[in-house]
């Protein structure tokens, strides 16, 4: 079975405090090509902080990581066919959208940059793919509502074809009618795309609902991987499991 | 399927709002807009609207008041104030085009450049724009036009080699800010980097904050300039210039006042004209303004 994500033993720091104990803890993973993967644990216990080791935007690591087959080295930033085989969609979508590029603007770059000279037609699509008007695309973020600009980081991330797809809480800063849209749309996606999904949430219903296998973390420890029984096992009891405190 | 209705909830465009932006202009920018539209329609057509030859000299008409053959009376050399004030808007708003010309591009680079390459690059960026900043600005000016000689272009280096670590500075402090926002880090996923990150992404939300120092740091040019005029080092003598006229008239100024008051008026009016400038368009700006 071909892995998307093969991790060991490792460790990660924040890029400003090199003598500060590591904020996420020789965690060793493996997660399957075309699951959808599932990182739990209360805020602050370094999930996001993995995933942004994954996404190729914290070089501060040790260990050993293997994406999509290929080896990473700590420091070394994602080039060529691999950066545009992982995506990732942030938590806050007003955040992760450029404020003074237009919708059109910001899914236009991306498109050129990997060669395509008419995008109009590329543009359209992405939006029908995420479930938008292409009218949209003449509008700045901050004339969107919350799900929408997450639909616009969707169809971003998508842009390039990924084959590892990385969520950060995708669904936290939204309101809870438009939570099961976004996560219904990611899964249709992921169907469709046959592209592999880790997901970040601190909610055990969103995790739940939407993924196969999952971990839970805490404190800067990952702990092993959970079917979808042990998981749901897991989270009914979060006190003994993931340590609230 | 939740994901085909999206034309009735999630993605349809809100009505309210158009595509790009119908904003209206505020009475200040309106303000700042209209003066600065009247200075450049001076200044392109002075040659047909000054009622006389700006250097045309008639001593026999020294230092006469206002009167309605000559709106501002006439200079020490017998000639009209008028045509001269108008006739000065020119080297005055060519000189502070030059110095824009000069500073902004200059400041902006090395402001974002420092900012998003980080480490030995930003020192030695920072620590060379916090030299220029230290030096005293006018007192410089004045050196460097005794080593090249007074000329509007030289006078507009003068004063660009040290208008420029303003713009770098607060360049630097934004990109700071944006270095490590979500849409960077967005776009650097997207395979953008380098150049096109820096002046596509970093840029347009430097700009704005540029714009505006910009516009209200030209009203304290305009009087600089001015200031240079004044001392003589500024355009050379028979030309029609606004620091140098307020100098002529400084030595008659209780007894002929008129002289020294038109040019000082023009000087007053384009100052004020760039700051309700920069005032408006800091409000307009942003694009959150409705």
């Amino acid at each position: 079975m071909t892995l998307a994500v093969s991790m060991r033993d490792v460790s990660i720091r924040h890029a400003a405090a090199r003598n500060v104990t590591p904020s996420v803890r020789e965690a060793t993973l493996a997660i399957r090509q075309g699951e959808i993967f599932g990182l739990v644990g209360p805020s602050g216990c370094g999930k996001s902080t993995l995933l942004r080791v994954l996404a190729g935007l914290n070089g501060y690591w040790d260990g050993a990581i293997e994406l999509l087959s290929q080896p990473l080295s700590p420091g070394v930033p994602l080039t060529g066919a691999l950066r545009h085989a992982v995506q990732m969609v942030f938590q806050d979508p007003y955040a992760s959208l450029h404020p003074r590029h237009t919708i059109g603007r910001a899914l236009d770059e991306p498109l050129r940059l990997m060669g395509e000279r008419d995008t109009a037609s590329g543009l359209d699509e992405v939006m029908r793919l995420v479930g938008l008007d292409p009218r949209l695309l003449a509008h700045y973020p901050h004339q969107l509502s919350g799900g929408q600009r997450q639909r616009v980081a969707i169809a971003r991330a998508l842009l390039t074809r990924p084959r590892l797809l990385l969520l950060d809480e995708p669904t936290s800063a939204l309101d809870k009618s438009v939570q099961a849209g976004i996560l219904n749309l990611l899964n249709r996606l992921r169907a469709q795309f046959g592209m592999t999904l880790v997901l970040v949430s601190h909610d055990a219903d969103v995790i739940a609902h939407l993924c196969d296998r999952a971990a839970l973390m805490r404190a800067g420890r990952l702990g092993p991987a959970l079917d979808r029984e042990a998981l749901v096992r897991a989270l009914t009891n979060p006190e003994r499991e993931t340590g609230n405190e | 399927m939740t994901d085909s209705s999206y034309s009735l909830a999630d993605g349809a465009p809100p009505p309210a709002w158009r595509a790009g932006r119908p904003r209206r202009l505020t009475p200040v920018l309106w303000l700042g807009v209209a003066i600065l539209a009247l200075l450049l329609a001076v200044a392109l057509f002075a040659p047909w609207l000054a009622p006389s030859d700006p250097d045309g000299q008639q001593l026999t008409l020294r230092l006469l008041p206002p009167s309605s053959a000559h709106p501002f009376g006439t200079d020490g050399l017998g000639r009209d104030v008028l045509s001269r004030v108008l006739f000065g808007t020119r080297p005055t708003l060519l000189l502070i085009s030059l110095v824009l010309l000069l500073t902004v591009p200059v400041g902006l680079t090395v402001g974002i450049a420092a900012g998003m390459a980080g480490g030995w690059i930003e020192t030695i960026l920072m620590r060379l724009t916090d030299m220029v900043l230290a030096l005293p600005k006018l007192v410089l000016a004045l050196a460097i036009i005794a080593v090249l000689g007074p000329g509007l272009l030289k006078g507009a280096l003068a004063l660009a080699l040290t208008a420029w670590p303003v713009y770098a500075r607060q360049a630097r402090a934004e990109t700071l800010v944006l270095r490590h926002s979500d849409y960077l880090a967005a776009a650097r996923m997207q395979g953008i980097h380098g150049v096109r990150l820096c002046f596509g992404h970093v840029l347009p939300m430097c700009l704005p904050t540029t714009v505006v120092r910009a516009t209200l740091d030209l009203g304290g040019m305009i009087l600089a300039a001015a200031g240079l005029g004044f001392l003589g080092l500024g355009v050379p003598p028979p030309t029609a210039e606004w620091g140098s006229m307020v100098a002529d008239g400084s030595a008659v100024i209780f007894d002929q006042w008129w002289v020294a008051m038109a040019p000082g008026g023009a000087i007053l009016l384009a100052s004020l004209a760039f700051n309700l400038l920069g005032d408006g368009l800091r409000d307009w700006l942003d694009p959150r303004h409705e």
